[in-house]
């Protein structure tokens, strides 16, 4: 189970770093950080190398004793870091693949909110209903509630605010 | 299926709108325009705050699109892999971003080398319902504002600074000079 989900700008400051509530969150903040170095290396890497190797998932960055630490970047340079338990064998590469790939998605309709700020801290109200494994993060949209992973529109939504439509996400 | 018309007749609305109150200086207005109107003399009233409302409004739409470029600069690239280098951006432009948004792709890109870029349209959507030749010529460069900040958001979002500017020779072919800012 994914423990600490960090979203970081272009910049390298955190947009959004959420960690499981039940430790130490300060040490995941510094896992985090120190990544960031790791996840430079590995994008200049990829610059010097051959024409076909260009992917965004980054793959495993660094393993320590108890966590391994996942990295992914987009094409905008934002770059998604997680840090997963290592007691967890189960966990397999196209899972953390499609953990990033969702985080993606989530990522884009944040900067597709007309009431977001490219460059201010995502606000998200709190989550962390545990579904099979990752924690679920939602992200608050002014009027309507969109669970990542599940059906977008569905689920009431707290303030009462009648249900609007699904914006459209292409022109 | 609709979703052309709907993006035109948007930005029609768009540009009306703020154009809708340069031709008349009556009462009302935003509080900047009333004061200015009580500054400036009668003689000068039309042309200096004229003038400078039409640059807030180019400025207003220009800022739009930049935002909305921001946004499909994060969107449309999703599935495609990193760019090598800034050529690649501009076909990405070129071909993607034209596509999404006026369903053709651009006809010409032209570039010095040295970070100046020349898109080419010739047959522009926003541009081609308006006329054909030289008529409305100094009609078109509001028209052209949302899209030059639309190109300035997608390549800010991609990680190039640049200063996009769009010139018209005669409609509906126009040009959109992208100049890379070196920092």
């Amino acid at each position: 189970m994914a423990v600490c989900v960090a979203v970081i700008a272009k910049e390298n400051y955190p947009l959004y770093i959420r960690s499981a509530p039940t430790e130490n969150e300060l040490k995941f903040h510094y896992m985090v950080h120190t990544s960031l170095d790791v996840v430079d290396e590995k994008i200049s890497a990829m610059g010097k190398a051959l024409v076909d190797q260009r992917e965004l998932y980054l793959g495993l960055l660094y393993p320590t004793e108890d966590y391994k630490v996942y990295g992914y970047v987009t094409n905008s340079k934002v770059k998604f870091v997680m840090v997963v338990d290592s007691s967890n064998t189960a966990l397999r590469d196209n899972e953390i693949r499609s953990m990033f790939r969702k985080l993606h998605n989530s990522y884009t309709d944040v900067m597709c909110n007309p009431f977001y700020n490219p460059g201010d801290r995502i606000q998200s109200s709190g989550s962390d209903a545990a579904e099979p494994g990752f924690p679920v993060i939602t992200t608050w949209i002014p009027t309507c509630e969109k669970r990542m992973g599940g059906r977008p529109g569905h689920g009431p939504c707290p303030l009462g605010f009648p249900r609007m439509p699904r914006p459209l996400t292409a022109w | 299926m609709a979703d052309a018309a709907l993006f035109e007749f948007l930005h029609m609305e768009m540009v009306a709108e703020l154009w809708a109150h340069h031709s008349d200086p009556g009462p009302g207005g935003t509080p900047l325009l009333t004061l200015l109107r009580q500054i400036f003399s009668r003689e000068h009233r039309t042309s200096l705050y004229a003038v400078l409302g039409q640059k807030m409004s180019l400025s207003v739409l220009e800022g739009m699109g930049f935002r909305v470029g921001q946004a499909l600069g994060e969107r449309l690239p999703q599935e495609t892999l990193a760019f090598r280098e800034e050529l690649d951006v501009l076909k990405f432009l070129c071909k993607d971003l034209w596509v999404a948004v006026f369903h053709k792709q651009m006809d010409s890109l032209r570039t010095n080398h040295q970070g100046t870029y020349v898109l080419q349209d010739n047959s522009f959507p926003l541009l081609i319902r308006m006329a054909s030749g030289p008529q409305y010529l100094e009609e078109a460069p509001k028209f052209l504002a949302f899209t030059c900040g639309l190109l300035r958001g997608t390549l800010s979002t991609l990680g190039i600074k640049s200063l996009v500017t769009a010139s018209v020779a005669s409609l509906p072919t126009c040009k959109f000079q992208v100049v890379i800012q070196k920092t």
